[in-house]
This record gives structure tokens, C-alpha cells and sequence, in this order.
């Protein structure tokens, strides 16, 4: 509350401030801006240009312009335009006199196409949507800011066709992926800061920032930089606090992120944060308050006690005892509570004709779902941008951010010191409560696993953030045709981690620590220098020229202890043996690009450009590559008469090329420490005897590598109907990927083992189509409606020599040629329809016209296991789509909402899988009861028992009816869903109300996030990925669960 | 105007500072990598060659030549599976890619590179012992290996006969000889974790191997196989007498491992039975009967009591039996013998018996038998009851070395019955990454398949 306080004073204060200004003999311009129904329009930005003075509209449509009186001459006739985002510009002369006042009101139509919007296109470049020749994606900040998130990433989820979402966990502060137009490279498992996780690349007001994931590579996840187990991580990019942003970019293709050259070929995002507008200064304030809770649970069964083979036996580790006669306990809902965000946002902004500042400050306090308060997530950000012009035609300016996250995680995934791997297996008679007996001793169900609250209130695992980011600019315009722009961008971050788990632990009893500093600079310099010379009224050009120069830094200190000296005392010191594991890189990247642009009558849009690009990473052998773009779009509805119905009509087409960096040091040959152990954990160290050995790395340095490379050509068309109340935009895209890189085995022989090797290709091909309506648009009632959907084809072409890539994970996630990157491989049932040549004679006659998912079931009535490996799922979705609405009533009122759509798209349940073995999950309920496969499955057989029933009992849900015997299949569900990704309820104060507070705009909303999910998944939401932003998906294995949030706000304009 | 020439002045001075420094994408750290030196000392090469050899002779390997040879048994999980002969190309690829890769072939080639440009001949002969060691076991048990093509150009390297690969090495051990004879350069010193750097007990031991390495070839000889000569460069069992003559002289010139009580420098069959693998491994009965039998002296350095006895558990079988001796050969600082006095007596024993001089052939056994720890030597054994004595000997002598299996598969003694079918295992499967990666390697055949030096099958 002293927080709040205190920004309240602060707003009253500066708000009264510019009154003092202007004292002399000013122009005013007052109006009034509304929409074709005569609704009122915020946030429009009136300006007049040649005055360079402008203003933005309050909720009541009103602005109040004031021409400073050293600029004002008497009847002097100047042009006044009213724009934003979503309508259509409008310029009006007006004629100005000192002391005078003028009154110019507005009223705006609406542009769904939003064509005059400005896109920015990278690179300091900006376009009308109107003249792109490539399909980018826009969000406004309004959309994502209208439910509580604080990862940027979460925010963009459905809200542009072509991307795909998916947030790692619902416990505060966890990383969220995003994968725009498909999967265009194979994971390096255990490979330290590989550019392969097949993330875009992201870009904040031209400056190219770090959105890594750094997992610690500890024992707790089998010192694999995997997500399988510890605790969750964040992407970097959350550090970004979303009421900063003023839009995002998506540029998808290769065609349109070409221009950032070899770290695009993923895509783009560019961020562009909120600037302040000259003209009376605007303060804001928006508290939030809210609750969260988990949205889907796991079934648990309260039947069956501790035990074996029917029979009660405390000893064991499994629930396949007698049926229970005591009490029973909740395991799943014991863990979980209704968690609490708070969050508050205040901004200043303002300026005069030559100075401009944004400045906002935001904190939010998020103490998630899992019980206790040991799962929060603190973000504290502020934010300066300002600019000024220093002389005619040069402005400096400064945008500088910093952040601070205090975060603590519970520990999940295939860790015995997990939340939910104890505490789902626990048996249903056993009290988990309370965790430590009488003597304080660690008290578990069978002394394997933690007990849960152990995990919750023993284990720790923090992470302390501190990055600044921003930059420092200078802008000179030494003629009206000539554009120069320096920027100097910073990026540093340092994660300090603290893994704790403490002495009684269960995965080290010993105890365990493990300490890691994360550090990440990048420094960038942009120069960029922009040309435009209108040949004739028909022929416009424009050239701009770059270069661009990037230090990329990246060390990561860990060490870890184990053996705790005295209790309660986590420090390295205080540990019996240590083992450090540093990694440091270093990449510097040097850059030269183009691009040339060409308005032919304004309807013909021509673009080319190239970009040159050299990194430190490169191999020798080539080290720079070029990726060049062309673009062109025809606005068909100037020359040609189209229908009236139809307003606006463009059609578009597109070829690029774009690159994936290389990891660092792949081309180099080195030698290492040795630890050289026999296969069965028995090893000697190279300082045997006390001095230090090295051996050659096993990996060998490639001569040869390269960035991989998609070439993609994209066509569409945009049109509008109907005076622009309906538009569409289609999107066909081929992308195809070549030099991907692998982990290629080499013959030990040569002396070496692996070498990264640019042999694998990918092609992604897919439609996108966005459909926007706004069917009802009357004074008091305009109801809008859009969506998007999209689908991809990925398909792995090849992979040089081998078959197929293991990419690591639980279920054999592997590259597979002829399949989607990424695809499940595991064993099946013998199936009717994917026999292979191995298949013996009886399964292959008993198969004989049965349909092609028919399983054989043996003489028993049980199916049989096939032994080969084939590919048992595919975690790519089928189709997305988000469809989003809004409902506007008297102006004041509006209700809007959004739905996510995932079609297909596999989820291996190994949750499921590991309960169906320990005998905890509810299914396992039905023990005891005698049935036929095909009643029990649903599936079609064929063979000698397919009429038999058999006993589910114990032995077959511990062998191959569980998830722990061979056949993985029957735990790859669909991962399909719908979702009410958000609902927001607005109301706007009216605005004489509103003054009376002293305050332009109040508004109140309430709002909730993943409010209601539709899913025939059968574990916890399928929105989930135990390994975070690494290219291995759909992987359910005691991940914490996903949540849902439901906030109201407030929030004060003056 | 004045202000906007030196604005622009500026900005193409920034520009020229930019792109003025034409190594910016080269430097430390760039084309050097931060966390791997690029090059190493003869020093630091050795060190990792010689714990690499230490694993690759007294690990894996050396415990499934025990196993099979039923002086050891697989008593519980994959162990005893391994022991029933249920193996796979997966269970050798450690081993296979070691002996090539860092620690391996590449460094001590790269050790006979620096040494051979430094005139030290010192390091040269030792890291040529090295290879021959490693190199001569992994074509005793594997047979043809790839070898003249490995660690080149070669991106696949084919396989040699086996019989090209024992002359190489051969030769490869006169060269290392001669080099060492030449006593030139320091050598490493105390970093030879073996013997401190000793030239004269180098000599030694390239010696006793090639006696070892002859001696390999007999069976084939007898047998009149050509590939022996090959093998050879003549007759194996001259040959192999003349090389021991100049062999291990003393139990104290001994070629052994080196470990101690700290974590990761242990006797990894103290690791593997104490630590790693409790309760998969124990004594086998056929090692523990014949010591018991004939009351040999070591049967407590070697083995701990169960309950007040030494027991033995037969192949692949899960039963109570025991361990390696906590004070004796499980201890975690015993230093595992790989080359010693022992073997280059019992091979002038057994090569002497074979060629009729059976006075030779008696006094070298009790040699041995002396530095074995029994008490009175034997007397009057002749012909064919003293090459079994020699060859029993041998078994019980060679307990934990490599070389139980290559005695074994040439002398049939003692006669012991396979754990599942009606013969032992004749080689190793080749390392699944090798074979996934070079198509010249065939796949996995039966585990009974036998080299060209072993042609047949025991009795």
C-alpha cells in the first residue's frame, strides 16, 4: 500500500507541472475525435506536422494542442492529421492566429486492414501495411495488456496466425516457446548456448536482446542442459515488462526477416516500446489485483492402499494393496492453492516539440498455485525513453530499462526430489502430513521419493535477475530525402540460481547445492542510413544502407556442491565436494545490408534487399553469406474495377532466404579435462596421481560449417469488403531448410566421435488466414469479430546418411526422415496397418482384411508388443487458430474475448504412464476386473484372444500396460484444445466523472487468462512441456501443472 | 550548413572507426575457445593416455575375460546377464572407441609427434608401448581391427588382418625399444604413473609383450596356419623366448596401474564391486575350486570369506559367493598388475615345455611359483602334465588380467563348461558407434565366433 501511496504522489505532482510552462501567447487547437458511429476514439494521435507538435486524444475523444507562440504566425494555414492504428487517417487545413483558439473535431473510418498503419519492418525501416509485399503480423499493446502475464511470450499466443505458443508451465515466471511457421532446425541436445532450440530472434527498438533459457547443468537433470528435471527457468525475454510495449512485429517468413540475416531464418519479433508524444504530459496508473489457480488435474485413485499384490505392505513403493478401510488423503489437491498476483504499472509520459519522455515503473508481486510461499515470482522494471532534437533535423535519444526478478521455484520432472513424482505416487492411506517427524527426520512413503511438502518447503530453488537493456540513438536528417541513424545497444543480464536440496533429501541425501551465475552482454552498433527520391509523381524510391556490429558475451559459472558440513547452511563452503562446470563464448558478428524499395503509381511495391553477414562462428572456409529478399505487392483495386463490394484488394509475393547461426566453437579442434569411466560408473580422473591430463575432444572441429539456411517464397492477398468493415488476408508460404545441423557420428576410429555437420534438410509449407468483421457498428453498440488460422506441413527431407536423429527426451523425440521434426518414437502393439517385414507369419494372416489400427491379441487376450521402434506420435498440430470478439456498448462498456484453438498435436502422458505402473492413477481403479482389449481400449483386434478377456491387474499395468514397460504408444495422447485464452470485461468511468477525480480516465476491467479449457487430454492441461524453449515438445512427465488467473483492475489517466 | 558537413563528417568518421579494425571477427575467444585449450603438453597427453590405458586394461574388458573365464561370476543384473554370453555391440562400444579417441591413438600419436620434434626418444619409446599394449590387446580380443588406417585422413578406416596388426605391433615394439635404448631426451619423469620414467624397466616390459604377443600365435602355429608366421616374422615360440630373455626381470619391475584411496583415482574393480555395481559380481567357482584344491597361497589376497569361506558362484548365477578381497586385490589402492614377472616366467615355461626342453621349462614355473608365494618347488614334472601344471598356473596367476581369456582360449585350462551352449565366447563384438559410422565393419555375428590366432574351439 506505501508503494501505491507514493505513486499517487507522484502522479498528482507531476501532472500539475506543465501548467507553469506556457506563459506567452500560444495557439490553441481543441477537437474532438470519434469513429464513423460517433463513438469516441482514444489514444489518436493528432499532429501537425510541419509544426512538429502532436497530442493523443483522451478516453473522451478530446485532445487540447498547443502551438507554442514563437511558432505561430499570424494566418498561417497549416495541415492537422488524426491518426491511429486501426482507422483511417484524416488530414484537415486549419488556419492558425497567436492567442486564438481553434476547434477542428474528426471523425475517423474505420481501417480493419489497417492500412495506413505503420509496420515496422526492421532495421529502423517502417511501412504502410498497404505497400508490404510480405504478411508481418501485428500486435498492439492494448492486446497485450488486456489479461495478466508478465512473459511477452505468453501474451502473443493466438493472436497472429502462423505461431505457436506454449507456455512450459503455469508456475510464475516459467518460459514459454514460441515456433513461428514450424520447426526449421533439430535440437543439439547438450550442446551449451546452441542457437538450435529453433527460437526467433527478438528485437527491441532495433536492438537485437537475449532471450535464452539458461538451464542449469547440474546432476539433479543429469548435467544435461535439459529441462527433464530441476526446476523451471525463465525465457529472458520476460524481463520485458508488456505495459512498455507499444506493438509487436512478427515477421515470419524468410522473406520478410531476411534483413536480420543469420539469426532470423527462425523468424523475428520486434518490439517496439512506448514513446512519449509532445503536448500536455499523460500519467497513468494501473493496479491490478488477482488470483490464480491450477486449471486441470490429474485423476488419482483413493481405493487401493500402500501395497502389493492385494496385500498391504508398507514397504514398498507402489498402491497395489488391499482396498482401504481408514481415511484417505487428497494427493493431487493437497499440493495446490489459489495463488495471488499483484501488479502495478504507472507511466509518465509527455513532452514539447523538441523533447519527449516516457517513463514507467512497474512491479508485480505473483505467488503462484503450489502451496506455501515458496513459488513467487517478483518483477520490479522500470524504463526512461526520451529523445530530443538537438538542432534542426538532429535528435539524440536514450531508452534505458532495467529489471529486477526475485524468483523461487518447486522442483518438478523426472526428479526424485520433484513436487509431483513423489507426491501423485504417493499411496492414497498415506498422510503425507506432516513431512518431518517428531525427530525432524524426513518422512516419506516408501524413502525414494520426497515427500511433496519436503519438496515445497526444503528444496529450494532460486533465482535472483538483475538486466538492463536499452540504447542510445542519434538521428539526423540533414535533408528532407536523407535519414541517419546510429544506435548503440546494451543488453546485460546476470542470473545468480541457488539449487538447494538440503540434507535428507532423497536424490542426495548428503545434501545438495548447486550455484550458477548466468552472465549475458551484447553490445550492438547499428548504423543505418535512409535515401528516398521520387522520380516522378508516379515513381517514388527509397534506399536504405546498414551496417551493423554485434558482441555477444556469454559466461555461466556453476559449481556444485554435495555433502552438506553442518545443516541449514547453503554455501559452497559448507559442502564436502565440489565440481565446477564453466562455459564461456564469446561472438562477434559484422554486417552489411541493403534494401531498395520502388512505388510504381502508388500500386505497384517493389522491394529487394541483401544482407551480408559475417560472425566469429563461421567456418573459415566460408566466413560471410549473403541473404537477399525480393517483395513486391499490387494494390489490384487501383487499375482494375472490382466489384463494389469489394473495397480494397492487393495481391502479394515474396521469395527470401534466411539464416540459423551455428553453435560457437564448432569449428574448432580442443582438448579437455578427462574423467574416463569404464561404462559402469566406475572411473579414473586424468589428475591421477595429481597432475593434470588432456585429452583430444571426442568432438572433432568442422572445417566447413555454416549457418543453416531456409529459403522461403511466400504469396497472398489482402482484401477488404464492404467500406472496409470486412477484410481477409491469405497466405500461402514454402519454406525449405537446408544445411541444418547435426551431431554427426564419426567413425571412432578416425580419433574422434562427433562433429557438427550442415547435412540435414526441413520444409515447412503451410496457409495462414486472417478474417476480421465488425458486422454490427452503431453509436451505442459496435460488436467486432476476427480470427486467424493456420496450418503448417513440416516435414524432415533428409538427414544425410541416417534414418533418424535422437533428440533427447523421454519418449525417443527424434528428427525422422519423412516426418515432423520432433516426431514420438517408441514400440506399439503389433497394428494391422503398420506391420513391418519382421512381423511374424501368424500376426501378418490373423491381420488379413482387418482394419489398418487393429491390434493382435494374443491367446491371453493381452496385445502383443511389436519390438520395433516406429513413430508413435507427432506433437506439430494439425491447424491453430484464434478467433477473438468484442462487444462495445455506450461506449463505456466492452467485453472482449479470445479463444485458442490447437488441432492435433501429441502429448506423450508419461504422468499417466509412471501412476499406471505405481498403481495411483485412477484408471488403475478397475484392478481386479476381467475384460477384453478391445473393451478396455476401443480399439479394433484381430489374433487368437481377441474375444478373451483378461484380469488388469498389478502384473499388467507393471509391465506392459504401464508406462514403464516398452509400448509408449498408449500413452501419446491427442494433445488438441480450446481455450479461453482470455475475457476482459471494461468499463470506462464517464469522463465528467472522471474530472471530478481529477483524472482524464477512469476505468475498472475485470479479466481472466486460460478461464476455461475444452480438451479430451486426460492429464493436466495439454498445454505443457517439461523442457521449456527446447525444440523437444509435448512432453508430460510430473511437470507442475498450467493455470488459470482470474484479475481486476483499475486504472487512472490524467 | 556549417553543422550538418561536420555531422556528417562525424558520422563517417563513426563509420570508419566501425569498420576499421579488420580482425573483429578473429581473436581470443573467437577463433580460440575460452573452455578447451587448443594444444597440449607431452606431459598432459601422457597423464590422459595412460589413465585411458589403466581403464581399458583393467576394466570392462578385463572383467568379462574374467567372467567368461569363470574366474569371476555375474551374480545379479545385466552382469549376470553378460555372463550367460547376452551381449550386445552396445556393451563393447566404450572400450572400442576409447582406445582411439582422446586418451587413445590420437594422443599417443600425438605424444610420438612432440616427442619425435623434441629429440626426446624417452617419451617416443614409452607412448609406443602404450599403443602396442593397447593396440595387441584390442587384436587379441576383437581380432581384425581397423589399425594402419586409423587416426589419418581416412574418414572410414578399414579393418586389418588380424595377423598384420601383431607384426605391426611387433615392429612398433622393436622401434619403441630402440628409442628407448637410445636414451635420449627426459622423458616424462614422475608423470609416468608406471615406472617414474625408468627406460631400462620400460625395455622390460616391451619385452615381456612381445613374448605375450608371440606367444598368442602358438595355437595357430601348431595348428600350421601361414597367418602365424605373418604374425611372428618366424617361429612364434623362438621368438617368443628370445623377447623374454630380455623380459620383466623382478616382481618390482612389474607393469602395473596406479591408484590410491581418493574418490576417482580407485582400483576400479574396488569401484566396480564396492561402489558402482555392489552384488552384481563375485568370485567364480571354477577359479575358487581349483585354488582351493591345490591350497594356494593367494586365495585370501584374492578373495574375502563369506561367512568363514572363500565361495565361488558358478556362471551367470545369483547366489551368496565372495568378493574381492578388501585388503588384497579389491582393496581401492591396489594397483592392478598388467604386464609383470609372473607372465614373462610362465611364458619361458610354457614356450620351453612346447618345444621339448621341459628342465627349462620346470625351473622357470617355480620362478614363478616363488614369486607366487608358494613354498617348495616343484620337481619331476615332464611333457604334458607340466604344460597343464604351467597353464593352471597361469590361470590363477594371470586372475584379473585380459590375459586369463587369450591363455585360456590357447591352452583350454583348467576345462570349464560354458554358461549356455557348448562353447565359450571366441571375441568381442565391435563397438556399435564404430559400426554405426564405418560401413567396413561387419555386423554382430555369434559371440562363439573366433579369431585367426585362436582356431580352435577348447575341448
Amino acid at each position: 500500500m506505501r508503494t501505491y501511496r507514493w505513486l499517487l504522489a507522484a502522479l498528482v505532482a507531476v501532472a500539475a507541472a506543465p501548467a507553469t510552462v506556457l506563459a506567452q501567447e500560444p495557439a490553441t487547437v481543441t477537437g474532438r475525435v470519434t469513429n464513423a458511429s460517433g463513438a469516441p476514439e482514444n489514444a489518436v494521435l493528432v499532429r501537425i506536422n510541419a509544426l512538429n507538435v502532436g497530442t493523443t486524444t483522451s478516453a473522451d475523444g478530446s485532445y487540447r494542442l498547443v502551438v507554442p507562440a514563437s511558432r505561430v504566425r499570424a494566418g498561417q494555414t497549416v495541415q492537422i492529421t488524426a491518426t491511429r492504428v486501426g482507422l483511417q487517417a484524416q488530414s484537415r487545413n486549419i488556419t492558425l492566429n497567436p492567442g486564438a483558439s481553434v476547434t477542428q473535431n474528426f471523425q475517423l473510418g474505420t481501417d480493419v486492414l489497417e492500412l495506413e498503419g505503420l509496420v515496422a519492418t526492421g532495421v529502423g525501416v517502417s511501412e504502410t501495411r498497404e505497400r508490404l509485399g510480405v504478411s508481418i503480423s501485428s500486435v498492439k499493446a492494448e492486446d497485450l495488456t488486456r489479461v495478466q502475464n508478465q512473459n511477452v511470450v505468453n501474451l502473443l499466443a493466438a493472436k497472429a496466425p502462423g505461431i505457436e505458443v506454449t507456455s512450459t508451465s503455469g508456475d510464475p515466471g516459467a518460459s514459454a516457446s514460441i515456433t513461428i511457421r514450424g520447426v526449421k532446425t533439430i535440437g543439439l541436445s547438450g550442446f551449451p548456448n546452441a542457437q538450435q532450440s529453433g527460437q526467433p530472434l527478438f528485437v527491441v527498438d532495433g536492438v537485437a536482446i537475449n532471450n535464452s533459457e539458461s538451464v542449469m547443468p547440474s546432476s539433479v537433470q543429469y548435467g544435461e542442459e535439459t529441462d527433464l528435471a530441476g526446476a523451471i527457468t525463465a525465457n529472458r525475454a520476460s524481463d520485458i515488462n508488456p505495459d512498455d510495449i507499444a506493438s509487436i512485429e512478427i515477421l515470419k517468413g524468410a522473406a520478410a526477416s531476411a534483413i536480420y540475416g543469420a539469426r532470423a531464418a527462425n523468424g523475428v519479433v520486434l518490439i517496439t516500446t512506448k514513446s512519449g508524444q509532445a503536448g500536455q504530459t499523460r500519467a497513468s496508473l494501473r493496479a491490478t489485483f488477482g488470483w490464480d489457480e491450477v486449471n486441470k488435474d490429474v485423476p488419482l485413485q483413493r481405493t487401493f492402499g500402500h501395497g502389493t499384490g492385494g496385500v498391504n505392505n508398507k514397504a514398498g513403493l507402489r498402491s497395489w494393496g488391499a482396498p482401504i478401510s481408514g481415511p484417505t488423503y487428497d494427493h493431487w489437491g493437497e499440493l495446490f492453492e489459489t495463488g495471488n498476483i499483484a501488479d502495478l504499472d504507472f507511466s509518465l509520459s509527455g513532452g514539447n516539440e523538441r523533447t519527449t519522455y516516457y517513463l514507467s515503473m512497474g512491479r508485480t508481486d505473483h505467488n503462484g498455485t503450489i502451496v506455501g510461499d515458496h513459488d513467487f515470482y517478483d518483477k520490479t522494471t522500470a524504463r526512461l525513453k526520451a529523445s530530443h532534437e538537438v538542432a534542426s533535423g538532429l535528435k539524440v535519444s536514450g531508452n534505458f530499462a532495467y529489471t529486477d526478478v526475485d524468483a523461487s521455484f518447486i522442483q518438478k520432472g523426472s526428479n526424485l526430489s520433484g513436487l509431483l513424482l513423489g507426491g501423485l505416487r504417493t499411496p492414497p492411506d498415506f498422510n503425507n502430513h506432516p513431512y518431518l517427524d517428531e525427530d525432524g527426520n524426513h518422512r516419506t512413503f516408501g524413502g525414494v521419493f520426497d515427500n511433496p511438502f519436503f519438496s515445497i518447503n526444503e528444496n529450494q530453488a532460486l533465482s535472483q535477475v538483475g538486466r538492463s537493456f536499452g540504447n542510445v540513438a542519434v538521428d539526423y536528417t540533414p535533408w528532407d530525402w536523407a535519414r541517419l541513424n546510429y544506435t548503440l545497444g546494451v543488453d546485460y543480464s546476470n542470473d545468480n540460481r541457488d539449487d538447494v536440496l538440503p540434507l535428507q533429501n532423497l536424490t542426495f541425501p548428503e545434501g545438495y547445492l548447486g550455484k550458477a551465475q548466468f552472465l549475458n552482454k551484447q553490445i550492438s552498433h547499428n548504423l543505418t542510413g535512409t535515401f528516398t527520391r521520387d522520380l516522378s509523381d508516379a515513381l517514388r524510391t527509397s534506399l536504405t544502407a546498414g551496417y551493423s556490429r554485434e558482441i555477444r558475451r556469454f559466461d555461466r559459472f556453476f559449481v556444485e556442491g554435495q555433502g552438506f558440513i553442518a545443516p541449514g547452511v547453503f554455501t559452497l563452503n559448507n559442502t564436502v565436494t565440489r565440481t565446477p562446470n564453466e562455459f564461456h563464448s564469446r561472438i562477434h558478428s559484422e554486417s552489411y545490408f541493403g534494401q531498395a524499395q520502388v512505388d510504381v503509381a502508388d500500386q505497384l511495391f517493389l522491394t529487394a534487399a541483401v544482407r551480408n553477414d559475417g560472425f566469429s562462428t563461421f567456418a573459415q572456409s566460408e566466413p560471410r553469406h549473403w541473404y537477399p529478399k525480393f517483395s513486391a505487392a499490387w494494390e489490384l483495386s487501383e487499375t482494375l474495377s472490382l466489384p463494389e463490394l469489394v473495397s480494397f484488394a492487393k495481391v502479394r509475393a515474396a521469395w527470401g532466404q534466411a539464416g540459423n547461426e551455428p553453435p560457437v566453437y564448432g569449428t574448432l579442434d580442443g582438448f579437455t579435462a578427462c574423467q574416463v569411466d569404464s561404462g559402469w560408473n566406475d572411473f579414473l580422473n586424468c589428475t591421477l596421481g595429481g597432475s593434470g591430463g588432456l585429452a583430444r575432444d571426442v568432438l572433432k572441429g568442422q572445417d566447413d560449417l555454416k549457418p543453416e539456411r531456409t529459403r522461403e517464397v511466400e504469396a497472398g492477398i489482402d482484401l477488404a469488403f464492404l467500406e472496409s468493415r470486412a477484410s481477409l488476408g491469405v497466405t500461402f508460404y514454402n519454406a525449405q531448410t537446408d544445411d541444418a545441423i547435426l551431431l554427426t557420428p564419426l567413425a571412432t576410429s578416425t580419433g574422434y566421435q562427433l562433429q557438427l555437420t550442415n547435412i540435414a534438410e526441413i520444409r515447412n509449407r503451410g496457409w495462414e488466414v486472417t478474417l476480421d468483421l465488425r458486422p454490427l457498428d452503431r453509436r451505442n453498440f459496435v460488436w467486432s469479430i476476427g480470427g486467424n488460422w493456420s496450418t503448417n506441413d513440416n516435414e524432415v527431407l533428409s538427414l544425410g546418411d541416417v534414418d533418424f536423429v535422437d533428440m533427447g527426451g523421454f519418449i525417443g523425440t527424434a528428427a525422422v526422415v519423412g516426418h515432423p521434426v520432433g516426431v514420438m518414437r517408441s514400440n506399439d502393439w503389433y497394428r494391422c496397418g503398420q506391420l513391418g517385414e519382421g512381423a511374424p507369419d501368424n500376426v501378418v494372416s490373423a491381420c488379413a482384411g482387418a482394419p489398418a489400427d487393429a491390434v493382435y491379441v494374443g491367446a491371453n487376450g493381452q496385445p502383443v508388443l511389436d519390438p520395433e521402434v516406429r513413430v508413435v506420435g507427432d506433437p506439430s498440430p494439425d491447424w491453430t487458430a484464434g478467433i477473438r470478439s468484442s462487444l462495445r456498448l455506450f461506449n463505456n462498456i466492452e467485453l472482449s474475448g479470445l479463444l485458442d484453438i490447437k488441432q492435433g498435436g501429441d502429448v506423450w502422458n508419461g504422468t499417466a504412464g509412471a501412476l499406471y505402473n505405481y498403481g495411483t492413477h485412477k484408471d488403475t481403479e478397475i484392478r481386479g476386473t476381467s475384460m477384453t482389449w478391445s473393451q478396455w481400449s476401443g480399439e479394433p483386434t484381430v489374433g487368437p484372444g481377441a474375444t478373451t478377456a483378461f484380469v488388469f491387474d498389478e502384473a499388467w499395468f507393471r509391465g506392459n500396460g504401464g508406462g514403464f514397460g516398452s509400448q509408449g504408444k498408449q500413452f501419446v495422447e491427442d494433445g488438441s484444445y480450446v481455450k479461453l485464452r482470455e475475457i476482459a470485461l471494461d468499463y470506462t468511468v464517464p469522463a465528467g466523472y472522471a474530472r471530478r477525480f481529477g483524472m482524464s480516465s477512469i476505468g475498472i476491467r475485470l479479466a481472466g487468462r486460460n478461464l476455461k479449457t475444452w480438451t479430451d487430454y486426460s492429464g493436466i492441461d495439454p498445454e505443457t512441456n517439461l523442457t521449456g524453449t527446447s525444440p523437444l515438445r509435448g512432453q508430460d512427465y510430473f511437470n507442475n501443472p498450467q493455470a488459470r488467473n482470474f484479475t481486476i483492475s483499475v486504472s487512472l489517466t490524467r | 550548413m556549417q553543422f550538418r558537413k561536420m555531422a556528417s563528417v562525424c558520422t563517417l568518421a563513426l563509420a570508419g572507426v566501425l569498420a576499421g579494425c579488420d580482425d573483429f571477427l578473429s581473436g581470443p575467444g573467437l577463433d580460440t575457445d575460452p573452455n578447451r585449450p587448443t594444444a597440449a603438453e607431452l606431459d598432459q597427453l601422457l597423464q590422459a593416455v595412460q589413465v585411458t590405458g589403466f581403464v581399458f586394461q583393467t576394466g570392462d574388458i578385463a572383467r568379462m575375460s574374467n567372467m567368461w573365464n569363470q574366474a569371476m561370476s555375474g551374480i545379479g543384473r545385466q552382469q549376470q546377464v553378460r555372463d550367460a554370453y547376452d551381449v550386445t555391440e552396445d556393451d563393447f562400444t566404450f572400450d572400442f572407441s576409447r582406445m582411439y579417441s582422446g586418451g587413445g591413438l590420437i594422443d599417443i600419436r600425438g605424444i610420438q609427434e612432440g616427442g619425435t620434434e623434441l629429440g626426446d626418444r624417452t617419451y617416443v619409446g614409452i607412448a609406443k608401448v602404450w599403443e602396442a599394449l593397447i593396440f595387441g590387446t584390442a587384436a587379441s580380443v576383437w581380432g581384425d581391427i581397423p589399425y594402419s588406417q586409423a587416426v589419418s585422413d581416412v574418414t572410414q578406416p578399414e579393418l586389418d588382418d588380424q595377423a598384420a596388426v601383431y607384426a605391426a605391433i611387433q615392429t612398433l615394439l622393436d622401434g619403441a625399444i630402440a628409442d628407448l635404448q637410445a636414451a635420449a631426451g627426459e622423458g616424462p619423469g614422475d608423470v609416468d604413473l608406471v615406472y617414474g620414467g625408468d627406460r631400462a624397466k620400460w625395455i622390460q616390459a616391451a619385452n615381456t609383450l612381445k613374448a605375450r604377443f608371440y606367444m598368442h600365435w602358438v595355437e595357430s602355429q601348431v595348428a600350421g596356419s601361414p597367418l602365424a608366421a605373418t604374425a611372428c616374422a618366424g617361429n612364434c615360440l623362438t621368438k617368443a623366448l628370445a623377447a623374454a630373455a630380455n623380459g620383466i626381470s623382478s616382481p618390482a619391475n612389474d607393469f602395473k596401474s596406479f591408484h590410491t584411496n581418493t574418490a576417482g583415482e580407485q582400483n576400479l574393480w574396488y569401484q566396480f564391486m564396492n561402489v558402482a555395481r555392489v552384488g552384481d559380481m563375485a568370485a567364480g567357482k571354477a577359479l575358487v575350486d581349483l585354488m582351493k584344491a591345490r591350497n594356494d597361497p593367494r586365495l585370501l589376497h584374492y578373495f574375502e570369506p563369506v561367512g568363514g569361506e572363500v565361495l565361488g558362484a558358478p556362471p551367470a548365477t545369483e547366489t551368496a559367493a565372495s568378493k574381492l578381497a578388501d585388503d588384497g586385490r579389491g582393496a581401492p589402492d591396489f594397483d592392478q598388475p598388467i604386464i609383470t614377472y609372473l607372465e614373462n616366467q610362465l611364458i619361458i615355461a610354457e614356450a620351453h615345455a612346447r618345444t621339448g626342453n621341459d628342465a627349462a621349462a620346470l625351473t622357470a614355473l617355480n620362478n614363478a611359483r616363488t614369486a607366487g608365494g608358494w613354498g617348495a618347488p616343484l620337481a619331476g614334472l615332464t611333457g604334458a602334465a607340466l604344460l597343464t601344471e604351467i597353464a593352471t598356473e597361469k590361470y590363477v596367476a594371470m586372475f584379473q588380467n585380459i590375459e586369463i581369456w587369450n591363455d585360456h582360449k590357447r591352452n583350454c585350462t583348467p576345462s570349464l563348461t560354458p554358461a549356455t551352449g557348448a562353447q565359450l565366447p571366441g571375441r568381442l563384438f565391435y563397438g556399435s558407434d564404430e559400426r554405426n559410422a564405418n560401413p567396413n565393419i561387419p555386423a554382430p555375428g555369434s559371440i562363439t565366433e573366433r579369431n585367426d590366432n585362436d582356431p580352435n574351439p577348447c575341448p
